[in-house]
């Protein structure tokens, strides 16, 4: 009897001490800069939160994805529901793995991959975090870490472990916590829509970058990139994948990286699959760059530049896969209505008369 | 292997488990083993060698000794011991201290107007040398003294020497302490483990959130003695007193916890010394075994020797009975704070910084001890009030902490430039408009490091009423697993440990 008593106790100490443990991480791990409302961990963690079967396509990517694609416009505009499984700089070596993420609750959506991270160089630690740290333990997540440790930061790589405890890494931060960091795992319900000020209100003008770049050019990826695609695509060939490889329109003057995007574009379409190649376009989309960009390097649209893509793409997803409208009061769908009406809301102030045009549904009317 | 790593814990964590496991009957044998891996793990495998010296011929001497005792061949054993202590002692001294005799030489020939350049070695020591050559030169004194048996089994005395809990900074352990927990069966007991888990955590704690923090302020301010003057130095001397106890208290208590985990207890090394009245009393509780060790291994035999007793009647006949008395103890003492000195490194700054210095305040405090007690008695102090007591407390820590000094700053004329620099402080301002958190610690993190050094006095305080863990054993079960959550998260949120964080090595490793 008294064993017994012990064993159950241990094992109460051990449950408390680990329920604790997860709490504690939770709200010391970096979760981006709350000031300007750049929570880029948040639209990780919230794709675990929707409905299982429910979503009509995952967009997965880096910054490339969330300030260009916002989810609750195209709930608004077309009734379709696309997550952006998306972090900052995500590693594009992470791709299988999210995907493979992504098949555990949502295996009928079309997985749509942002690919203009393909020119990274190297897997950078913070990266690592910003997009593990939010993902629930499993043996995926055990295999994308090892993957990304292996291809990752060279010499100064940090202990593995460090990725699998992140608490390691920012238990120092307990000095410079905030209130936001205490209420993290609080929902903003809106869908990983982008909504820190520089989105908002920046406008930059990238023209001086367009016409610099020879469009045509094509230049090998490097290593890291090459290494990358190729189990991109061996994944999608053995797993059969549905899946739309995406090119962002950037305006950054870099010839070399527009050269390496016409590349594998190339190769991805020699393997049998769809790229949507935007890089350096305006025309369809409406772009206009003296005043769409949130930074000189246009890399990132703001608000305005969003909608015209949100826009573009959501017409391109409807077109092409056929997504039906799921607006119209579905409970399952309850919380897309929700995100669209709050975000119509959030960005009303700083856009123009007509700019948001949501066709035959208005914001909110759900 | 630094004692506060996670590869450390998990391999305690894997050796308790499997000591557990094994027949009782071959515990030890598995602490054997577990201490070659240890070897193995946190230094250069070929250094084993000399440790394995060390068993070879202590195990011989020791064997040797007690059968020529048993034969009342003293002459023999005399042979076996002196063999057995050159051996010893000969490793230890070429491995630690050829340096320090080679920079004397050549120094001593360049002021005799012959200078050589006898190049310095670049030798390893195995692991804790400092540490279980003492206990070795102990247990053979102890065999031959008879005070306890010699141990013939080779596997058995290579256990007592690599013990792998004190390899890393000891403590200094007898045989006659240790030898029947060593070989013993243990039975497992929830309890101990916890309480032993426990004295770990605090001690990991005192390393990770004081320790570490106090290196930092230390650190920042001896680094740059130009730019930090005054009152400065001061802080950094203050708080580099906290710094050395924590660090190496710190580490005795994961040993001492992780060694009760497997139902060995090892000899205490501190009891709370900021609270010593003399320095006398503080050597009593800083690194007590070492203390101890001296006393009974050197200061007694030299007392006891035949040339300090014709020296003790030479005085007396010459300069009196009072004179007999005190300074045959005093030179006594003297070879002993030189070895104290020395053992803490081949450098004249702990020869002079932690042997001569303290060896002049005892020896000062002996001869003047009738003039204070008139002077006390002549101004009335009561001295047996809280006041009188906290005042000789702070005159130890004062006296301690100019030793200490020696003993951080590396160089004797280095030592002597960072306390001038710090006489006549004229930038009391520090203390208000805080330059303290431009120390390398932000505020919070300095408020943490006084906050933790609160703590550190209060869990103390409670020491001196007796064992802390028993006082905390006696609660309930909340309060018990508040304190157990603390520690823990205490560690894993305000440590200094992970990256950007470089954890300098433990302040006594290198011994």
């Amino acid at each position: 009897m008294r064993t017994l008593y012990k064993i159950v106790k241990t094992a109460v100490f051990t449950l408390l001490l680990i329920i604790l443990f997860r709490v504690f991480t939770n709200i010391l791990i970096n979760k981006g800069t709350f000031d300007e409302g750049n929570q880029y961990q948040l639209r990780m963690k919230e794709f675990y939160d929707e409905v299982p079967g429910t979503l009509d396509a995952v967009y997965i990517g880096a910054s490339h994805v969330y300030t260009y694609w916002q989810a609750p416009i195209a709930w608004n505009s077309d009734g379709i529901a696309v997550f952006p499984f998306s972090s900052g700089s995500q590693p594009v070596t992470a791709i299988p793995f999210l995907i493979e993420e992504v098949k555990k609750t949502q295996p009928q959506a079309l997985i749509i991959v942002n690919i203009n991270q393909i020119t990274a160089t190297d897997t950078d630690a913070n990266t690592v975090h910003w997009l593990a740290d939010t993902i629930p333990f499993s043996k995926n997540k055990w295999n994308m870490i090892k993957s990304l440790y292996e291809t990752g930061d060279g010499d100064d790589a940090p202990d593995i472990l460090e990725y699998f405890f992140p608490m390691i890494r920012f238990h120092s931060r307990w000095n410079e916590l905030t209130k936001q960091d205490i209420h993290f795992n609080q929902s903003d319900g809106l869908k990983g829509a982008c909504y820190f000020s520089d989105f908002f209100k920046k406008e930059v003008d990238v023209s001086q970058n367009y016409e610099k770049v020879d469009l045509n050019k094509r230049v090998s990826l490097s290593q890291y990139g090459c290494v990358a695609l190729e189990n991109i695509l061996n994944y999608c060939d053995a797993e059969k994948v549905n899946i739309l490889f995406v090119i962002v329109p950037q305006f950054t003057g870099d010839e070399r990286r527009t050269a390496q995007y016409n590349s594998a574009q190339d190769y991805i379409e020699s393997r049998g699959y769809t790229v949507l190649n935007l890089t350096q376009q305006t025309g369809d989309l409406g772009l206009d760059i003296t005043q769409d960009y949130l930074d000189l390097v246009g890399k990132h649209l703001n608000i305005h530049g969003a909608i015209k893509f949100t826009n573009y793409l959501a017409d391109y997803l409807v077109d092409h896969y056929g997504f039906e409208n799921k607006r119209g009061g579905n409970p399952m769908y309850a919380s897309w209505d929700e995100a669209g009406h709050l975000y119509s809301e959030m960005i009303e102030p700083y856009l123009t008369k007509g700019e948001l045009d949501y066709g035959e549904y208005g914001a909110g009317d759900s | 292997m630094s004692i506060t790593s996670l590869p450390f814990l998990l391999f305690f964590a894997a050796t308790l488990g499997i000591y557990y496991i094994l027949p009782k009957r071959y515990q030890w044998v598995g602490l054997f083993v577990f201490s070659i891996a240890f070897f193995h793990f946190s230094a250069a495998d070929y250094t084993i060698l000399y440790a394995v010296m060390a068993v070879l011929v202590t195990t011989l001497c020791a064997g040797r000794i007690a059968k020529a005792k048993t034969e009342g061949n003293s002459r023999s054993a005399k042979r076996w011991l002196a063999l057995g202590l050159v051996v010893n002692l000969g490793i230890l001294a070429t491995l630690k201290y050829s340096n320090f005799v080679i920079r004397n030489v050549n120094f001593a020939a360049t002021l005799a107007g012959k200078p050589t350049d006898i190049p310095q070695l670049d030798l390893l020591a195995p692991l804790g040398i400092s540490f279980y050559t003492m206990s070795v030169v102990g247990y053979l004194l102890d065999v031959y003294w008879g005070i306890c048996p010699a141990q013939t089994n080779l596997v058995k005395t290579a256990l007592f020497v690599g013990y792998w809990p004190q390899l890393t900074s000891g403590p200094i352990a007898r045989y006659n302490e240790v030898r029947e927990q060593l070989y013993t069966e243990h039975k497992f007991d929830s309890r101990q483990i916890a309480l032993g888990m426990q004295r770990m955590l605090w001690g990991i704690f005192k390393k990770l959130v004081i320790s570490a923090r106090l290196a930092v302020v230390v650190d920042t301010i001896y680094g740059d003695t130009v730019t930090y003057g005054g009152y400065y130095i001061w802080l950094a001397a203050v708080l580099f007193m906290f710094q050395l106890y924590t660090d190496f208290s710190g580490c005795m208590d994961i040993i001492l916890g992780a060694s009760e985990c497997y139902g060995i207890r090892l000899p205490e090394n501190f009891r709370t010394p900021f609270f010593s009245r003399s320095v006398q009393e503080y050597w009593q509780r800083w690194h007590i075994t070492l203390g101890a060790w001296l006393k009974d291994y050197i200061l007694y035999p030299v007392l006891r020797s035949r040339a300090w007793k014709d020296m003790t009647k030479w005085i007396k006949a010459h300069w009196g009975k009072k004179a007999a008395k005190q300074i045959p103890s005093i030179l006594g003492m003297l070879c002993v704070w030189l070895l104290m000195g020395l053992w803490h490194g081949g450098s004249w700054n702990y020869v002079l910084g932690m042997g001569v210095w303290f060896w002049f305040l005892i020896a000062a405090a002996q001869v003047l001890e009738p003039v204070f007690k008139k002077a006390i008695a002549l101004l009335k102090v009561n001295t047996e009030c809280f006041s009188w007591h906290l005042f000789q407390s702070l005159r130890v820590f004062a006296l301690a902490m100019i030793g200490n000094m020696f003993f951080r700053l590396n160089g004797f004329m280095k030592t002597l430039r960072v306390i001038k620099a710090g006489l006549f402080p004229d930038n009391p301002e520090i203390f208000f408009d805080g330059s303290l958190f431009k120390l390398g610690l932000d505020g919070p993190n300095f408020i943490l490091m006084v906050v933790s050094l609160f703590v550190l006095l209060i869990v103390s305080l409670l020491q001196e009423k007796g064992s802390v863990r028993e006082q905390i054993a006696r609660q309930n079960l909340p309060f018990r697993w508040i304190i157990w959550y603390g520690l823990i998260f205490g560690i894993l949120i305000f440590g200094m440990y992970g990256p950007g964080y470089n954890a300098a090595d433990f302040i006594y490793q290198g011994f």
